[in-house]
Order: structure tokens, then C-alpha cells, then sequence
């Protein structure tokens, strides 16, 4: 080797290095799909403390719920800001479909923009959120797609319900994590509320199960209702008529978000425009 | 194991392949077989048999000649006479030929490996990030008048991160450089502008081109996941190596681009929320001139 054949060497691994420094910086995208999760994440488990810390005892309580927001970024933050401005809610439930494509970014987007809630949220899985990488950042940045927390009495029990986009290694819904719910049941709760993305008889359901899914969750005790999202329309039913109703949460472009109180007597359900 | 794992349209495109390879082989290798008399200049040949025919009469009668002055005439002795003197001639002749058809032969294999040579990549590039992995690497070629378009293919690591695989990305890059600026004695030249436009396919991961059949009609989300496209625009900077001077490489170019994919262009076009820089990203890279 030559003196100059040593010294260009030198150059490149020194433009090398260099570059490989400023990879290190936030604003390079190795991939729509790199699953590179930057900034918060395990928000879920840290809203349910703060949710389940802040309604300890109370009875009387009011959240308000949003849903389908993927890539109607203006909508949500007009949404944000009209729950923000009023302080009767004491939190936020958002229904799923927080992405469009499931591309990293847009979760990140998404997780930035629902951070500006001052009341703590919490979100379900979507369908849109299962595409590509999406289920892996959505656990990254949320946690558990199947959870279950206490605001007051009652007991708030979210599933995945989107079970077109698993197979049968994963079973969606998950029934054992019912039973383990039904088992381990708190006396103290005397409420239930269910919150799903997508509800039996849809196409994304397993409607194999659909009669089933019914059964356990009627076991539940004090069900009260059920909440889903992902038909992009308002609409209250009864799909299996034996009392349980169904709450579809309109997309976030209708700019509806609805309001429910629950209260000693029960609950009270509002539509709210904003 | 999964990457050597063909499913459907990628067993299409494998066969696709093969068949291209199978009909390249038949078109474009040369053989002393495909260069046959046939194949060559047909005047060359035509007059090579012209001259035997000729020489073969001249002979013929000069043999007369000979016998009609110092000796008898025996036709037995006139044909074998003539056969030594056909045989020779004839001898002469084929290993004309055969330079003709070598000839031929070595002119074909001279257009053959210079039509091949039109393939020899004429840079590499090495670069980092812009949606195709964290390294991406491969050959490139440049062609038009002033070398101002170039199409690479690139081939890309893209590390696990939270996901359960590592993948691997192919990129088919196609770069415009309208004009370059030299600097000073012409040792560094500067391109205020480059712009492209680029394919990414991922390899490995959960990812469709068409959707699995569990979906209605394969047409829920209407999108492929595994196939993006970018554009860019960047800039570069280019340092000239002497010539003469003992390395491998004509010319050694650092740029960067500035990035977007078609799905974050789709979120911030219908959103004022997000900004430019949201959707955006940046992205290096070296460019090493072979020739």
C-alpha cells in the first residue's frame, strides 16, 4: 500500500464514521415498516394507573370516546381541544384505528397528537393498526392488546376483536383472557363496561364465535354496555337481544366524540358535536 | 429460511426469470456452429470459390499442355494428374474458409461481449437510511449525454428493531442530475440538484403485494404493504481523483437527499396538522466512480 492509497483509506473510513454519526439523529427513516419506535411508550399501563389512581371509590364518573382517527389528523386535535376545554370528563376512550397504513410514523404521529389530552386516554387495537408492523409498535407504544382496568366500580374490560387480520396462533378473541378476568373477579367491582374495535358480525369478527363471545361476556356482572368503533357511523343496537346494547362510535370526521356518566343509577349516554 | 421461501407471484417472477435466461442463451451465444458459412460475408465466400474454380480450369489446362508436347496422351495418367492437382487446390481453399468462418467467429464474440459490457456497472453506492434500510448498497449505471441519468440497484438491511425479523429491501433508483458546477481547478464539482424517484420492496415480515385470500374479495385496504415508492431531492458534492494516480476509482461523490414515501405524502396532504418535516426525512450516501 501507498502512502496515498493509505490515506485515501483513511478518508473513507473518516466519511464512514461521520456518517454513521448523524444516523444516530431522529430525522432518518430506515423504513416506513422499521417498527423504530422513538419517545413514549407503555402509555397504556401508565394512563390506567393514573385513571385507576385518580377515580379510587368514586361512583360517579364521566368519560368520552373517540374513535377511527386515523389520518384525520385536523379532526382529532378540533376533538382534543373541545374535551380539553370542558372538565367534567375524566377521561378518554378512543376506539381504535389509530393508523391508516400501520406505518410507524403515523403511530407516532398519533401517540404525539392524543399526548395533548390533558385527562389521561386510553386506546384498543384497530384493524388499520394490525397492517405490516403495526400490531408490534402498537404494543410497543400502548402495551397488552387484551387488557382490564377499575375506574371506580366499575371494571373497563378491552379486547381485541379484530380477527381477520390473525391466525389461529394468536386467538382473537381471547377467551382465556376472559375467563381469567370472570375468575379473578373483584367483589368490590359492581360495574362492567366492554370495549372492543370491532363488534360481533362484522366482517373482521370471528363470527364463528360470535354467540360464544356473547356468553362469556354476560357473565360479566353488572354489564352494563358495549362499545365499538370501526363502522365509521353512530348507531346503538342489540345484535344478540338479550339486553346488552352495542354503542358504535362514529368516525372522528363526523366530529362527534360521545359522552357517557356513569352514575349510581347507572349511565347516561350522550351524542356531542363539536 | 423464509426469505428462500417463494410463495405465488414471487414463483411467477422466479419462472419469469428463468425463461429470460433459458432465451438469452439462445439468442446471444456465439459459437463456431452459429458463425457457419452461411453467416458470413457472402462475397468473401463467394470469391474464395470463384478463385478455386478458375485455378482448377488454368490447372486443367496447363496439364493438357503438358501432354501434348513431351509425352503421349494417357487419360489415366490426366486423371490422376488432375486429382492431385484438385485435391491441393481444394486443400486451399477449405483452410480459406476456415480463417473466414474463425473470422466470423471472433467478430461475433467481440459484438457479444461488448453488448454484455453495456451491463458492467459503471459506480457502487452505500447508503444510509431514506426508507430503504438502515445500509443500502449496490451497483449503478449512468448513461444519456452528459451521464445525467442514473439508475441503481440497491440492496438494503433493515435491522429488527421491535419487530420479530430482520429484513431485507431491494431498490430500483432512478436519479436525474440536470447540471454540475466545478470548483476551482476543477478538483471538486458541486450538483445543486438531484431528484428521483425510487422503488422499495422488503423481504421478509408480514407484508403483501396482493392481500391474503382471508380478506373480502383481496381488496380490504387496497394498498400493498410490501412494495413503497419515495421521490427525493438532494444535493451532492463530488471530489476528482488525478488521473494516474494509483486508485480504483474515477471519482468519489457524498450526497444526501431529503425523502418521502407515497403514504406519508398521502397523510400530509390531506392534513394541516402535520408538516412538511413530519413527513419527511433525509438520507446519505457515497457514490464510488469505477469508470
Amino acid at each position: 500500500m501507498s502512502l496515498k492509497q493509505i490515506i485515501y483509506f483513511k478518508i473513507r473510513i473518516l466519511a464512514i464514521i461521520a456518517i454513521s454519526a448523524v444516523c444516530s439523529c431522529s430525522a432518518l427513516d430506515y423504513h416506513p415498516y422499521d417498527a423504530h419506535v422513538r419517545g413514549a411508550k407503555n402509555l397504556t399501563e401508565k394512563n390506567v394507573n393514573l385513571i385507576e389512581k385518580s377515580l379510587e371509590g368514586k361512583k360517579n364518573f364521566r368519560f368520552a370516546m373517540i374513535s377511527d382517527t386515523q389520518r384525520w389528523f385536523d379532526e382529532t386535535e378540533m376533538a382534543i381541544d373541545a374535551i380539553n376545554a370542558r372538565d367534567d370528563i375524566d377521561f378518554i376512550v378512543h376506539g381504535g384505528d389509530l393508523s391508516d397504513f400501520g406505518i410507524t410514523d403515523e403511530f407516532m404521529w398519533m401517540r404525539n397528537l392524543l399526548c395533548q389530552f390533558k385527562k389521561p386516554h386510553i386506546t384498543i387495537i384497530g384493524n388499520h393498526d394490525c397492517i405490516g408492523t403495526g400490531k408490534v409498535v402498537y404494543e410497543t407504544i400502548y402495551g397488552a392488546t387484551n387488557y382490564a382496568f377499575s375506574a371506580g366500580d366499575t371494571r373497563f374490560i378491552c379486547l381485541n376483536t379484530n380477527a381477520l387480520e390473525y391466525d389461529y396462533s394468536c386467538p382473537i378473541p381471547d377467551f382465556n383472557f376472559i375467563g381469567n378476568e370472570l375468575d379473578n373477579w373483584d367483589p368490590n367491582m359492581k360495574k362492567c363496561i366492554v370495549l372492543m374495535h370491532v363488534k360481533p358480525f362484522d366482517d373482521e369478527f370471528n363470527n364463528n364465535v360470535a354467540r360464544v363471545f356473547e356468553a362469556y361476556i354476560t357473565r360479566f356482572p353488572g354489564l352494563q354496555f358495549c362499545i365499538y368503533g370501526h363502522n365509521h357511523n353512530l348507531a346503538v343496537s342489540e345484535p344478540f337481544n338479550d339486553g346488552v346494547k352495542y354503542y358504535g362510535c362514529p368516525n372522528i370526521a363526523d366530529r362527534i366524540y360521545l359522552l357517557f356518566t356513569i352514575n349510581e343509577e347507572g349511565y347516561t349516554y350522550e351524542v356531542v358535536e363539536f | 429460511m423464509k426469505l428462500l421461501n417463494f410463495k405465488g407471484r414471487q414463483q411467477k417472477m422466479l419462472r419469469l426469470y428463468l425463461l429470460c435466461a433459458i432465451f438469452l442463451q439462445f439468442v446471444h451465444l456465439p459459437t463456431p456452429a452459429t458463425a457457419s458459412i452461411r453467416t458470413c460475408d457472402t462475397i468473401s465466400i463467394r470469391q474464395i470459390h470463384k478463385n478455386y474454380r478458375l485455378q482448377l480450369r488454368t490447372s486443367k489446362q496447363e496439364i493438357k499442355k503438358s501432354f501434348s508436347e513431351n509425352n503421349p496422351y494417357s487419360y489415366a495418367k490426366y486423371r490422376s494428374l488432375l486429382g492431385e492437382e484438385r485435391e491441393k487446390l481444394k486443400y486451399g481453399r477449405d483452410s480459406l474458409l476456415d480463417i473466414a468462418i474463425n473470422a466470423k467467429y471472433m467478430e461475433n464474440l467481440t459484438n457479444y461481449r461488448s453488448s454484455w459490457s453495456r451491463l458492467i456497472p459503471s459506480y457502487s453506492k452505500i447508503q444510509i437510511a431514506g426508507g430503504i434500510g438502515t445500509v443500502a448498497t449496490g451497483p449503478g449505471w449512468d448513461y444519456g449525454g452528459k451521464n445525467q441519468w442514473e439508475t441503481d440497484l440497491l440492496i438494503g438491511y433493515l435491522p429488527k428493531y421491535e419487530s420479530q425479523e430482520w429484513k431485507i429491501t431491494l431498490t430500483l433508483k432512478q436519479n436525474y442530475i440536470p447540471w454540475s458546477i466545478k470548483i476551482g481547478t476543477g478538483r471538486f464539482e458541486f450538483t445543486p440538484l438531484t431528484c428521483g424517484i425510487y422503488g422499495c420492496f422488503v423481504i421478509g415480515g408480514d407484508f403483501w403485494l396482493k392481500e391474503p385470500l382471508r380478506y373480502p374479495d383481496r381488496s380490504y385496504y387496497r394498498f400493498p404493504t410490501k412494495i413503497r415508492g419515495h421521490i427525493f431531492l438532494g444535493e451532492r458534492i463530488t471530489l476528482n481523483i488525478k488521473p494516474g494516480s494509483s486508485r480504483a476509482h474515477k471519482s468519489i461523490s457524498f450526497y444526501y437527499e431529503i425523502c418521502t414515501n407515497d403514504l406519508a405524502l398521502m397523510s400530509i396532504c390531506t392534513n394541516k396538522y402535520l408538516t412538511f418535516r413530519d413527513a419527511t426525512s433525509l438520507a446519505f450516501g457515497l457514490k464510488f466512480q469505477i469508470f
